[in-house]
């Protein structure tokens, strides 16, 4: 089972490497896109996508003398204004030379081939898999790979997923690191794709969204380092928090429950001042699923992350690396590796997982 | 809004609920989000029975499906394919849409909300205010063409929209390629889950997919309120809607075919008469 992590700049791809990934992936946000003030792929954040295809060839390098294979996000839905600089985008990374790019609309897949005809294609998480029919279907496309969908699956639903994948001669990519999982559907919901952004009107983006916006400007005239680890940092530390205030998703809320009946609508239960963040996103850990993601013969463990500081991403490619060795030492039960990865995760975090919820607590063999 | 429309409309049926829609109207029967809430054979065939009864036209509504839900599809496309007054499939699923032509090869296909919602342009506002001709702002509202192909490969007639602001502008394009465009109103989705708010009493944790589905959707649901907005979001069942706020609006539905009334369960089972009150 490789590891894919993913890079934020030049400088990461080394460490990276070292650290034990085996594949990364990055985004590009180039000028034409900047000067439209549009992202060109689902990570609509300055400081986890590489200036321009000159940083690109750079990263695929620097990787290739390793032989370490670096794909392209290209995951967002472009319309007919956004196309051509889509197509833009493929042809530049392919001439980089790039391995493959990871996708989400897959009504674009046979343009997209005849654009970079040596590449792979990668089906995001953002266009979720749930079904053998899908599966199916994306063979037919020619996609090569799929990323199973974060948290909305049971490790028996993946378990037919993964079979499935395998039988059509696919690969198949699993998430392996510990985070902030949100109970939605990621790749159906309209909060983060801003669409209804003019239904939620919020005094705090107002406040904070032109600093926010100035700062991305003033970015790009940071070098490609520097500019990475400011965003990182801002993120990570107090602007994460004001940035949290921005989305729709993770203001306060209050919420009324009612029980329908003929007559008209009964009131249950009122709570008030609760958190949509808090009721979406925990802290969950799948780490304990790896030897099971291990024994199905999964293909890839996906280390999620683009935009985190790099001292996490390293150390989740570390953890990620050393479960995976334990998961496939024949002779370990599922216990010992539960007691093992208990002690890798300490010595990671530091912390004990005891106050994590486990993700697929209940579900494993 | 609905003053000004002339095309057809529809209404979401509750068709385990008490009510029965009207003579003479289009219904729409199922899920778009939930396949756990798709009815059992049995119910759909008595639905779909009283729909032709009442001389209505029935619309099926599919969700996005596990393997699970998957089977559960197949075992009713024998009742759809059955009753003639079920002539539509609204399909949320890529797998189901690559195979629903074979199993029911005579209905139309419709791309449903999940399908198409995404393409509707994020940071518009920014975009717009990034002092861009107004040409340039609204080819981010219309799709690709080889989304348009993709389409009509797999026999879609018509394409579903979430929100009113992309109705508008990607249904003229749509007129151009012979797709019809529908609109649901009042309420767009925002967000759904495989992990159900209803079945789980609105708790937020612990969090599990091996729930038993008891239907609660179909008895309780919540109002979300928000202190800083005046947006009015609900949830039923796994998914939450928005009131769009459509009154003031005259310009633009010429173009748009069909209007789904999807009120998300806030009256129950909605229809116009009492199954007991047959005439």
């Amino acid at each position: 089972m490789k590891i894919a992590a993913p890079f934020d700049c030049v400088e990461e791809v080394v460490p990276l490497i070292r650290a034990g990934a085996e594949e990364l992936y990055c985004g590009v946000w180039a000028e034409h896109w900047r000067q439209r003030n549009i992202f060109s792929n689902a990570r609509h954040m300055f400081y986890s996508n590489l200036k321009d295809f000159h940083q690109l060839r750079s990263a695929v390098k620097i990787a290739a003398s390793q032989r370490v294979a670096v794909f392209v996000c290209m995951n967002d839905y472009y319309s007919q204004g956004t196309l051509s600089l889509a197509w833009r985008d493929i042809q530049e990374a392919a001439d980089a030379g790039v391995a493959g790019f990871i996708i989400t609309d897959i009504t674009l897949l046979h343009s997209m081939k005849r654009l970079a005809p040596q590449c792979r294609f990668v089906l995001s998480s953002l266009n979720p898999c749930f079904n053998s029919a899908m599966v199916a279907l994306c063979r037919q496309l020619g996609i090569t790979r799929i990323v199973l969908p974060l948290s909305q699956l049971s490790l028996e639903e993946m378990e037919g997923l993964v079979t499935n994948i395998h039988s059509q001669g696919m690969e198949a990519e699993a998430f392996v690191n510990n985070g902030t999982v949100c109970k939605n559907v990621t790749g159906f919901c309209q909060f983060h794709r801003w669409g209804y952004r003019h239904l939620f009107p919020s005094k705090n983006r107002r406040r904070y969204s032109p600093a926010l916006s100035a700062i991305r400007r003033i970015s790009t005239l940071l070098p490609e380092g520097i500019r990475t680890r400011l965003g990182q940092q801002l993120w990570s530390t107090a602007w994460g928090y004001v940035q949290d205030l921005v989305f729709p998703c993770r203001q306060e809320y209050s919420l009324d429950i009612q029980r329908r009946s003929a007559a008209g609508n009964i009131p249950v239960e009122r709570k008030s001042r609760v958190c949509l963040e808090r009721e979406f996103a925990r802290q969950y850990c799948i780490l304990c699923a790896v030897d099971t993601f291990v024994k199905w013969g999964t293909d890839i463990g996906k280390v999620g992350g683009r935009g985190s500081i790099l001292a996490h991403k390293l150390r989740d490619v570390r953890l990620a690396r050393q479960l995976i060795a334990t998961a496939q030492q024949k002779s370990g039960s599922t216990e010992e590796f539960e007691k093992a990865g208990r002690d890798l995760y300490y010595q990671a975090y530091g912390v004990t997982c005891a106050n994590k919820r486990c993700y697929h607590n209940g579900q494993r063999e | 809004m609905l003053e000004h429309f002339t095309g057809e409309t529809a209404i979401f049926w509750d068709c385990e609920g008490d009510k029965v829609p009207a003579a003479g109207k289009r219904v729409y029967i199922g899920n778009e989000f939930c396949d756990k809430a798709l009815p059992a054979r049995e119910v759909l065939f008595a639905a779909l029975r009283t729909c032709e009864e009442r001389r209505g036209k029935a619309t099926f509504v599919t969700p996005f499906m596990t393997e699970k839900g998957l089977r559960a599809a197949a075992a009713l496309s024998g009742v759809i394919n059955a009753m003639i007054c079920c002539d539509e499939i609204v399909v949320n699923d890529w797998g189901f849409l690559s195979v629903i032509g074979e199993w029911a090869p005579q209905k139309k296909l419709i791309a449903g909300r999940l399908l198409v919602s995404r393409y509707f342009p994020g940071q518009d506002d920014e975009a717009l205010s990034a002092g861009k001709s107004s040409q340039d702002a609204a080819a981010r509202y219309l799709f690709p063409e080889e989304f348009l192909s993709f389409m009509g490969g797999y026999g879609v007639k018509a394409i579903e929209f979430n929100s009113w602001k992309h109705a508008q502008v990607a249904s003229r394009q749509l007129q151009a390629h012979g797709i019809a465009a529908n609109l649901y109103i009042p309420y767009a989705y925002v967000t759904t889950s495989r992990f159900c708010s209803c079945a789980h009493q609105f708790k937020s944790f612990p969090r599990s997919l091996d729930f038993i589905c008891h239907k609660e959707c179909g008895s309780i649901m919540a109002n979300v309120g928000y202190d800083k907005s005046a947006a009015a979001m609900i949830i039923r069942g796994n998914t939450y809607f928005i009131y769009q706020h459509l009154a003031e609006q005259k310009r633009g539905v010429e173009t748009i075919q069909r209007i789904i009334i999807n009120d998300a369960g806030v009256d129950i089972g909605r229809g116009d008469e009492d199954k007991n009150s047959v005439k």
